[in-house]
C-alpha cells in the first residue's frame, strides 16, 4: 500500500500563533487514521495543512509524494467541521452534491451518467436521496453534514480528510457513517478524521494520534488509549461537546 | 400604429443603440448574479468611477478613452483583489477610499485643462445614443470574450462563489479564479460605461440579479433569470425613453428597480445572507 | 496679480483698486492701463480694438471653454477683485456670474452688459455673432471706457470708428462668401444655438441643435427628429465645436447620412492662429460653412 500522507516536523503557525509543533505523521492508503486532541489542539489546522489550504511554517507535508497542492484536481476531498458557507446560496442538496464532481471535470463537458450515478451513489450512502430537492438553508445541522460529506464522497477523491464530522450528528447516522467510512478504507481510500469522541475509536480508526500542538502519542487505537496520553485531556475533550448523552453515561461508569 | 411602434427601429443610431443595450443589458445582469452572490456590489461601483481617471489620463496621453479606462479598471480590480485576499476581510473604507480617491484625480486633471472635449455627462450617466459602429464592434467582441470566459470557468467559479475552501481545497485554484472574475468585472463595467455611465452602471450589474435571486433558490436560474431580465429591461428601457423623451441610461435602471420592487412584493422579500423562508 | 490676490485675501476695504491703477487718472499724466475684463474671451478683440495701449484686457473663462459650463476659480474672484471694467454678455450666457462678482466685492468694479438695447431673439444670448450688432458691443466698450478713462475719450472714440468700420468690411465679406451657398443648401445642424443671428443676418437656417441646454444629454426621439430633419432637408453638413466631444455629432451625421462634419468657434476663438481674434475667428467659421454647405 501506497503512503497517502507523510508530514516529517510539520509545524505550521495560525494567526502567529504555533499551532503544529513537529508533528510526524504517516498515513497509508486504505487506512484510518484518527486524531484526538482538546479545542484548540491544533487538529483542524492539521488538517487544513494536508489539505494543503494552510503553508506549512517549518518541515514538510507531503500527499502522494507531492505537495498537497501539486495533486491532480479532485484528489484530496476536505470536509471542515463549520462550513462558512452562505446559506441563502442559490442551492439544493442535489447540486451542493453535485458541485464534488467538479474538480474532475473538464470545461464545457456535459453532467454525464457517470456523474449523476455518482452523486447518486453519494446521497443514497448518506441517506440523504429524499433530501436532494430540498434548499440548504432548510436542512438540520446533521443534515448539512451528511450533505458534504455526500460532496467529498461524490468527489470520488483519492484522500479523504474529515473534521469532526460525528459532531452534532446522531447515533444512527454516526454508526451508518461509521460503516460507511470503513467501507471505503476497505477499498483502499486513506482517511484522515479528527474526532472529539473515543467511544468507539477502535472501530473507526485503524490508528489514533493525540495532538496537542505535538503529537502527544500514536499507535493502535487501543495501546493509545490505554496509555496516559489521553487521560489527561480527556476531560477537557468531555466538557468541550460531545453531544451524546449514552457516551457521557457511560464515562462516568468509567470514572 | 405599428408604424409608432416601429418607429425608434428605422434609425440607424437607435439601431445601434438597441444592440448596445441588449449586450449591456445581458452582459452586466450575467455577471451581475456573482456580483451580487459574491457581494462584489461595491466594488462594482468603485470600478466604474475608478475608471474615470482613466479615462481621464488617456485623455491627456491621447490615448483612445477605452484603453485607458479598461487598464485602470482591470488594475483597480486587480489590486483590490490582492489587499482583500490578503487582509481575509473586506476591507470597506479602504476601499471606498481608494476609489473617491482615484475619480476625485479624474475631476482633478480634468478641471486643470485649458480647454477639454471629453464629454464628462456621457461618462457619468451614458451616453448610448452616441454609440459609434467602432462603438458596436468593441462592445460585441469584448462582451463575447467575458461570455466565453464565464463560460469557460463556469463549473470552477460556482464552486468557488459558494465554498472557496473546499473548492481550494479539492485543487480548484480558487484565488485566480476570483481575480479572472475581478478583470471580467472590469472589463464589463468599460464596455457598459458608453450605455449607462459611470454612476448607473453598478445599478445595471446588482438590480437584475437582486431581482432574481427573488424568484429561484436555484443558481442556473437565478443566472438565466438574471440575464434575461437584463437583457430585457435594457431594450424595454431605450425603447420608452424614446416616447418618454427622457435619458435612456436613467429610463433603464429605473425600469430595472421597478421590475425589483415588484418581484419584491410578490415574494416575501429576502436579503442575500439570511435564510429564506419561502419554499419553491 | 500678487497684489490682486492678497488684496482679494485681505478684504476689500484694505486696498483701493487694486492693480494699482486709479480712475479719474489726472490729464496728460502717464497712468496705468485700464484693467479690463471679459468673460469670454471673443470679447478681448473689441474691447482691444477700442482701448490699444490704454487697457489692459484678459477674459475669464480660458480659450477653448465653453462659457454655458464654465465654473469659476478663486483666480477669477481674485482677478475681479483687482479690474476697473468688466464686460459680460448678458441674457444668460454667463449663469455663474453675478455669485463670482458678488464675492469679488470689488465697490469700483463697472459692470457692463454687452448685449443690453441690442435686438434680442428668444432670450439666445450669442448677438455677437453677428457683425451688425458686434457694433453694438463695440458701442458700448467705447461708452463705458470713455466713462472710466475720459482722458482718453478722442482715443476711443476714434479707435471704435475704426473697429466699426472693419466690421461693416467684415459683414460684406461675409454675406459674399454666403452668397456662393446654394440656396436649398443653406441649413445648419449645429451642436448648440449659437447661429441664430448670423444665420439670420446671412440667410442661413439652423434646422437643428444638438445641445438645446448647456449639458443636457438629447433623448432618443429628439435625435430621432433631428436625423428626420436632416434627410427631409438634405442637410449637406453637421458643425460641431472644438469645446465638446463629437460623438453624438458623428451618430447623429451616420444616422443621416451626411458626410461633412466640421468644426466652427463661436463662444470661444481658438488656439489656433487662424482664429485668434474676433475678426478671423469669424472669417474661418464662414469659410468652413461656406465650403461645407457647397459654397465657395
Amino acid at each position: 500500500m501506497a503512503i497517502a500522507v507523510r508530514a516529517r516536523d510539520l509545524t505550521v503557525r495560525y494567526d502567529g500563533v504555533l499551532a503544529l509543533d513537529r508533528v510526524n505523521l504517516t498515513l497509508d492508503e486504505g487506512q484510518a487514521l484518527g486524531i484526538v486532541g482538546p479545542n484548540g489542539s491544533g487538529k483542524s489546522t492539521l488538517l487544513k495543512a494536508v489539505a494543503g489550504l494552510i503553508a506549512p511554517a517549518g518541515g514538510s507535508i507531503h500527499v502522494f509524494d507531492g505537495a498537497p497542492r501539486s495533486q491532480p484536481p479532485g484528489s484530496i476531498a476536505y470536509v471542515p467541521q463549520v462550513e462558512a458557507v452562505d446559506w441563502s446560496f442559490p442551492a439544493n442538496v442535489y447540486d451542493v452534491v453535485a458541485m464534488g464532481r467538479f474538480p474532475r471535470m473538464r470545461a464545457l463537458s456535459p453532467f454525464s451518467k457517470h456523474d449523476r450515478e455518482v452523486v447518486d451513489a453519494a446521497l443514497e450512502a448518506l441517506h440523504i436521496g429524499d433530501l436532494r430537492n430540498r434548499h440548504i438553508s432548510q436542512l438540520s445541522g446533521g443534515q448539512q453534514q451528511r450533505a458534504f460529506i455526500a460532496r467529498a464522497i461524490a468527489q470520488e477523491p483519492r484522500l479523504l480528510l474529515l473534521d469532526e464530522p460525528t459532531t452534532g450528528v446522531d447515533a444512527a447516522t454516526e454508526e451508518a457513517l461509521r460503516e460507511f467510512v470503513r467501507g471505503l478504507v476497505a477499498h483502499g481510500m486513506p482517511v484522515l478524521m479528527t474526532t472529539h469522541d473515543l467511544e468507539r475509536a477502535t472501530e473507526w480508526f485503524d490508528r489514533l494520534m493525540v495532538v496537542d500542538r505535538r503529537v502527544l502519542a500514536e499507535g493502535a487505537p487501543a495501546t493509545v488509549l490505554e496509555s496516559g496520553a489521553y487521560a489527561g485531556i480527556r476531560e477537557h475533550a468531555h466538557t468541550h461537546g460531545h453531544l451524546r448523552t449514552d457516551a457521557i453515561q457511560e464515562h462516568a461508569e468509567h470514572d | 400604429m405599428i408604424d409608432a411602434l416601429l418607429a425608434p427601429f428605422q434609425y440607424e443610431f437607435m439601431q445601434r443603440a438597441f444592440v448596445a443595450a441588449l449586450v449591456v443589458g445581458t452582459l452586466c445582469s450575467t455577471i451581475g448574479t456573482y456580483v451580487v452572490l459574491r457581494k462584489l456590489s461595491f466594488i462594482g461601483d468603485g470600478i466604474a468611477h475608478a475608471s474615470f481617471a482613466g479615462i481621464v489620463i488617456a485623455y491627456l496621453r491621447g490615448m483612445d478613452y477605452y484603453v485607458g479606462a479598461a487598464i485602470v479598471a482591470v488594475l483597480t480590480a486587480l489590486g483590490i483583489g490582492y489587499v482583500t485576499r490578503r487582509a481575509k476581510v473586506s476591507l470597506d473604507t479602504a476601499i471606498g477610499v481608494l476609489f473617491t480617491g482615484a475619480f476625485a484625480l479624474g475631476v482633478f486633471l480634468m478641471s486643470r485643462l485649458p480647454t477639454y472635449n471629453i464629454d464628462l455627462q456621457g461618462f457619468l450617466f451614458g451616453n448610448i445614443l452616441a454609440v459609434s459602429r467602432a462603438d458596436i464592434v468593441l462592445i460585441l467582441v469584448l462582451a463575447a470574450l467575458v461570455f466565453a470566459v464565464l463560460i469557460l470557468i463556469y463549473r470552477p467559479l460556482l464552486y468557488a462563489s459558494f465554498d472557496p475552501v473546499v473548492a481550494e481545497a479539492s485543487g480548484i485554484p480558487v484565488p485566480l479564479i476570483d481575480y479572472v472574475l475581478l478583470v471580467l468585472l472590469a472589463l464589463t463595467v468599460v464596455i457598459s460605461l458608453e450605455a449607462v455611465g459611470i454612476v448607473l452602471v453598478a445599478a445595471l450589474l446588482v438590480t437584475p440579479a437582486a431581482t432574481a435571486y427573488q424568484l429561484t433558490r436555484r443558481f442556473r436560474r437565478m443566472l438565466a433569470l438574471s440575464a434575461l431580465i437584463g437583457a430585457i429591461c435594457a431594450v424595454a428601457g431605450l425603447y420608452a425613453s424614446y416616447y418618454l423623451h427622457a435619458a435612456s441610461g436613467a429610463t433603464i435602471v429605473l425600469l430595472v428597480t421597478l421590475v425589483f420592487f415588484m418581484a419584491m412584493v410578490s415574494k416575501r422579500y429576502r436579503v442575500v445572507g439570511s435564510p429564506g423562508r419561502t419554499t419553491e | 496679480m500678487a497684489a490682486a490676490f492678497a488684496c482679494a485675501a485681505l478684504g476689500p476695504m484694505s486696498c483701493t483698486n487694486g492693480g494699482g491703477s486709479s480712475s479719474g487718472a489726472s490729464p496728460g499724466s502717464a497712468a496705468a492701463p485700464v484693467a479690463v475684463l471679459t468673460t469670454i474671451s471673443t470679447f478681448n478683440s473689441f474691447v482691444s480694438a477700442v482701448g490699444g495701449t490704454r487697457v489692459r484686457v484678459e477674459s475669464l473663462v480660458p480659450v477653448g471653454v465653453s462659457p454655458e459650463d464654465y465654473q469659476p476659480t478663486p483666480a477669477d474672484i481674485a482677478r475681479l477683485h483687482g479690474a476697473q471694467l468688466l464686460i459680460e454678455n448678458g441674457l444668460g450666457l454667463e449663469a455663474w456670474l453675478a455669485r463670482t462678482i458678488e464675492n469679488a466685492r470689488n465697490p469700483n468694479l463697472h459692470v457692463v452688459v454687452a448685449s443690453d438695447g441690442l435686438p434680442a431673439k428668444g432670450g439666445n444670448p450669442h448677438l455677437w455673432m453677428d457683425p451688425e450688432l458686434a457694433r453694438g458691443y463695440v458701442r458700448a466698450i467705447r461708452d463705458a471706457l470713455t466713462k472710466i478713462d475720459p482722458a482718453d475719450r478722442a482715443l476711443f472714440a476714434r479707435n471704435a470708428q475704426a473697429y466699426d468700420r472693419q466690421l461693416l468690411g467684415l459683414e460684406r465679406e461675409i454675406a459674399k462668401r454666403i452668397a456662393t451657398i446654394p440656396p436649398a443648401s443653406r441649413t445648419m445642424i449645429v451642436f448648440h444655438n449659437a447661429w441664430q443671428y448670423y444665420d439670420d443676418r446671412f440667410g442661413l437656417r439652423t434646422l437643428g441643435v444638438i445641445e438645446l441646454a448647456p449639458g443636457q444629454e438629447p433623448n432618443p426621439s429628439y435625435v430621432a427628429e433631428l436625423v428626420r430633419l436632416a434627410r427631409a432637408n438634405h442637410v449637406r453638413a453637421v458643425f460641431a465645436e472644438p469645446e465638446y466631444s463629437p460623438k453624438l455629432i458623428q451618430t447623429l451625421a451616420e444616422s443621416a447620412g451626411i458626410k461633412t462634419i466640421e468644426n466652427l468657434y463661436d463662444d470661444s476663438i481658438g488656439t489656433d492662429p487662424r482664429v485668434h481674434d474676433y475678426s478671423s475667428m469669424l472669417r474661418y467659421d464662414t469659410g468652413v460653412i461656406a465650403k461645407a454647405l457647397g459654397g465657395r
